[in-house]
């Protein structure tokens, strides 16, 4: 195979994909992208408010085309040519293509550059060969800044703001290269509409906001903290091959000016709200003077984060009654994959943090042990030239030369150690890395876990609406006139229909939190093996190759060196 | 100069030597045993000697001894053979002793038959009384001849050490010029000395390093072991191939974990000993240049009070004194003193002479077998890394390709 044979080579470079693993890649893709394209549509619509986005099934959706074409080789080369796509000129690239495009050797410059040749090697088989798509996203130069002070109090607030620099060939940018200028609280958002927009992925988590005095805030070294920070977390979304081609990344990183996204509401203006407007939905009371009606699809949203108190209750004591925790589902035939997969997610969690972990202690080591050999070296060459200068006797001149043969030796070997470590941190860093990326699957999971508990909320509502209906319908007793009663049932089955609506909207969220949640474990499981397998090479090879040399280095001294050997006995 | 090593014994030419066999005399200091309980614990050595010496009872002797023999033996040494330099004993230890570690007993066992060996290999000193009694006296003796009271050796071992840095102090105050009155002239020793002195530094540096290289093998040892146990747990998490290849990834970690261990030990016990070694040596010759100069001081202060004597008896002959006899008596004796301190001092410089000239060889092949370890160990230790890593080659690339 023609990708292992510069193995040899390259024991410098810790990632190489072979081409079995693109076409390992084309083969699943056709699994993922009926998901993406139903996510896709949701997306697209939900923004958009004159419509009813889960009233149409993503299938008609006219943005959308049938995503059967796509997928099948020999792929659509969309980066190439900005201009010129395949058939239909909307189609958003599929999660196919995403796939199909490499995510690890995306966003990092430093690679793209090193390994010209083996992009056009990797696609010499397909009949285009296309550039992989690159998004790298760099922040650096921050500045203090006003507040615009509409408040009482003069001067206003001061903060930092960032700038971010994207470099891409992605056509939807519009452009190889640009900037903007960002303030942390721009970020939460940025990471808020993910979190909501993207429910089920695996997202990364964003830097964490602190709360310090402005003083601190505005510290040279805390400055710098952030801004490093937040460089590794946006080239974080910009390596998840669903995130990076998402509208609220693209907005932040280049529309000029004010973040055009909306914040997410602080909870308790919305809490009332909310609280209001369902418990008279709920409760049957339409009076409130133009009532606006909660759309279903805002039972999509996890309760905690948007709306109301009530919810909040009815959903706080579902979750007793499911005996939470485990959070027992309701039986479905990939119930226990989902529960295996997440129990060996949250193992290789902590294994990958013990491993990270030691791995920084045996590079530490490496490191001690490469800078006293070369200490020791050079202790000896002070000792060697003292001995030169001050000898007296042959026997001291020839001590001296012996000398000087391990000294020259000791700091070649320490050069040597040192050279091996720094290859070796690279290699090592794909640990922490993908321990990084796994904390991802948290906010993935109990997106789940929230849209699970809002459909057996509301089916719990359903079933006590239904009985309630019932029985009405079969009671005898007549209190007040038979109109009263046919305007309570008719109340009644009013509710159990926007009641049903909504669970309907929740049930659709469910699944399409399942599907996104079984295409991000697959995606990482296929991503960690294909970096591990690079990462285990990679070490090793450095590993034989730097210890070859310096053990024959020192092969060549203790052959010098033969004669003091001991005789026999 | 005849090749030595530090353990074995090897065919000597002795004047007196009466049997038809060349005479030879070999000891090895073995079998280390902890004796006793806690602040009174002490280890005890068997000391074998191998011999044709006609004073010896021969041809094996076995005799139990402990540190503090060994002491004597060199105090009692460093008394009558001065200008002789006496080979180095390890240093008492007040800390370690608690703890007796197995590796500590093993380089105090190695440190104590370098002693015995360098001076049995010694064409003076093997010929000393001190040193058969040491080699061959029974338990009973020994004790009373340590105890006994040998003028400023009646003091404790300890007080000795206090009186050897005296002599140091005091020697290095001379070096210094804090002190000018009796000083040799002599620019070559002058050079020997500022040698030695200097010397001590940069080894005791040398040797510093040498012992934190120790430290850090054990260190990457630990590490990498650790490591290994990390990696196998994240194996099992993986599953299959890829599972697999972790896994064997980790044992060969755990493996190489235990081979820089035992490098860790050779380097300890076949360079930094045999380095601080070299260090203690230096410090002993530190000693001879101490009883140089007391000969020397000895030597010039006899030499001023004789003329000072003589001119005392000189007035009392122009008297006629009747103290003129006395007089006479006492710069006889007194000449006689002064013939006798420069005798010694003689003696001393001309086997400082000698001493050097075998010092420097015999440090030479010391440390030439010292480094050709090091760099055998070190070799040993690289290559063992690289064929372990080596053998998982093929199992990853057949991982590349699946």
């Amino acid at each position: 195979m023609n990708g292992s044979e510069n193995q040899q080579d390259r024991i410098y470079s810790s990632k190489e994909e072979s081409e079995e693993e693109i076409l390992f890649h084309l083969d699943d893709s056709s699994l993922t992208s009926k998901s993406f394209s139903n996510y896709k549509s949701v997306m697209t619509t939900l923004s958009d408010d004159s419509h009813h986005p889960l009233a149409t099934p993503a299938d008609t959706d006219p943005l959308l085309s049938p995503p059967a074409p796509a997928p099948t080789p020999p792929p659509p080369p969309p980066p190439q040519n900005p201009n010129s796509n395949n058939d239909s000129q909307n189609d958003p690239l599929t999660y196919a293509d995403v796939n199909f495009m490499h995510p690890n050797t995306d966003g990092e410059e430093v690679r793209y550059a090193e390994n010209p040749r083996d992009s056009s090697e990797r696609l010499a088989p397909l009949s285009t060969p296309a550039p992989l798509p690159y998004l790298k996203i760099t922040v650096s130069n921050p500045q203090k800044e006003m507040e615009s002070s509409n408040s009482i109090v003069p001067g206003g607030n001061t903060y930092v703001t960032y700038l971010i620099t994207t470099k891409t060939n992605m056509a939807e940018f519009g452009g190889p290269q640009f900037t903007v200028r960002r303030r942390f609280k721009d970020v939460v958002t940025l990471s808020d509409r993910l979190m909501e927009g993207y429910r089920g992925f695996f997202i990364p988590p964003r830097p964490d906001k602190s709360v310090v005095e402005s003083q601190v805030m505005q510290k040279h070294e805390f400055v710098e903290q952030r801004r490093n920070a937040l460089e590794k977390y946006l080239q974080k979304l910009a390596e998840h091959p669903v995130i990076r081609q998402s509208d609220e990344l693209r907005v932040f990183l280049q529309v000029q000016g004010k973040l055009p996204l909306l914040p997410t509401a602080p909870v308790t203006s919305r809490m009332l709200d909310g609280a209001t407007k369902l418990s008279k939905q709920l409760l049957g009371d339409n009076s409130g003077g133009g009532s606006v009606r909660i759309q279903p699809q805002d039972v999509v949203q996890p309760a905690k984060s948007r709306w109301d108190f009530l919810r909040i209750v009815k959903e706080m004591n579902q979750s007793v009654s499911n005996d939470w925790g485990g959070s027992k589902p309701p039986v479905n035939e990939d119930d226990s994959e989902f529960l295996q997969n997440k129990e060996r997610l949250l193992n290789l969690e902590k294994q990958l943090n013990s491993t990270s972990k030691q791995a920084e202690s045996f590079v530490k080591a490496q490191q001690d042990m490469a800078e006293t050999m070369g200490d020791f070296g050079l202790s000896f060459i002070k000792l060697t030239k003292y001995e030169n200068q001050q000898a007296v006797l042959e026997s001291q001149r020839k001590r001296a030369a012996d000398m000087k043969n391990l000294a020259t030796s000791a700091i070649k070997a320490s050069r040597l150690w040192r050279e091996l470590n720094s290859q070796t941190v690279k290699h090592l860093d794909t640990v922490h890395d993908h321990m990084g990326l796994i904390l991802g699957v948290h906010t993935a999971f109990s997106d789940r876990a929230n849209a699970l508990l809002t459909v057996q909320t509301l089916t719990t509502e359903l079933d006590s609406l239904y009985s309630q209906a019932e029985k009405l319908e079969t009671s005898s007793k007549t209190f007040g006139s038979d109109r009263s009663k046919t305007l309570k049932l008719g109340e009644i089955r009013e509710v159990i229909r926007v009641t049903e609506d909504a669970k309907s909207c929740a049930s659709r969220e469910y699944e399409r939190i399942k599907e996104n949640n079984k295409t991000e474990i697959e995606r990482l499981d296929r991503e960690r093996k294909v970096d591990f397998k690079k990462m285990l090479k990679g070490f090793v090879l450095n590993q034989v190759a730097y210890s070859e040399k310096v053990g024959k280095e020192w092969a060549k001294v203790a052959e010098e060196s033969s004669g003091y050997a001991k005789h026999g006995g | 100069m005849q090749q030595r090593s530090p353990t074995g014994g090897g065919g000597l030419q002795s004047p007196r030597s009466p049997s038809s066999q060349p005479p030879f005399l070999s000891v090895s200091v073995t079998d280390p045993a902890k004796m006793g309980n806690g602040v009174q614990a002490y280890i005890s050595y068997k000391v074998i000697t191998k011999t044709n010496f006609p004073d010896y009872q021969g041809p094996e002797k076995i005799v139990i001894r402990r540190y503090t023999d060994f002491v004597w033996l060199r105090d009692c040494l460093f008394k009558k053979y001065k200008g002789i330099f006496i080979p180095p004993l390890p240093e008492k230890s007040t800390v370690e002793k608690f703890r007796f570690s197995a590796e500590f007993i093993e380089m105090r066992r190695q440190a104590l038959d370098s002693f015995v060996n360098r001076i049995a290999l010694h064409h003076e000193l093997q010929h000393s009384e001190d040193l058969r009694t040491f080699l061959q006296a029974d338990e009973q003796t020994m004790e009373r001849a340590r105890s006994q009271d040998t003028g400023i050796f009646k003091k404790k071992p300890s007080d000795f050490m206090q009186i050897f840095w005296d002599v140091q102090s005091k020697v290095s105050d001379v070096v210094l010029g804090k002190e000018k009155p009796v000083e040799e002239t002599n620019p070559e020793y002058e050079k020997l000395k500022r040698y030695i002195f200097e010397l001590e530094d940069h080894l005791a540096e040398a040797q510093k390093h040498a012992y934190r290289l120790v430290k850090r093998h054990r260190e990457l040892g630990q590490s990498l072991g650790d490591f290994g146990k990390a990696i196998k747990l994240l194996g099992a998490c993986e599953g299959d191939a890829l599972g697999t290849a972790f896994s064997e990834l980790g044992a060969k970690s755990e493996m190489l974990s235990v081979k820089l261990q035992r490098e860790a030990h050779h380097l300890l016990m076949n360079f930094e000993e045999p380095l601080k070694d070299y260090v203690r040596a230096v410090q002993s010759i530190k000693g001879t240049i101490g009883e140089r100069a007391n000969a020397f001081r000895q030597q010039c202060e006899l030499a001023e009070t004789i003329k000072l004597k003589e001119i005392d008896l000189n007035k009392l002959r122009l008297t006629r004194s009747e103290r003129m006899l006395d007089a006479e008596h006492e710069y006889e004796e007194l000449k006689a003193d002064g013939e006798e301190a420069s005798r010694r001092f003689e003696t001393i410089v001309r086997l400082m002479n000698e001493e050097i000239v075998r010092f420097q060889d015999q440090k030479t092949q010391d440390m030439g077998l010292a480094f050709h370890e090091f760099a055998k160990g070190q070799a040993r230790l690289a290559n063992g890394i690289a064929d372990a890593w080596r053998s998982l080659i093929p199992k990853l690339d057949a991982l590349s390709s699946s």
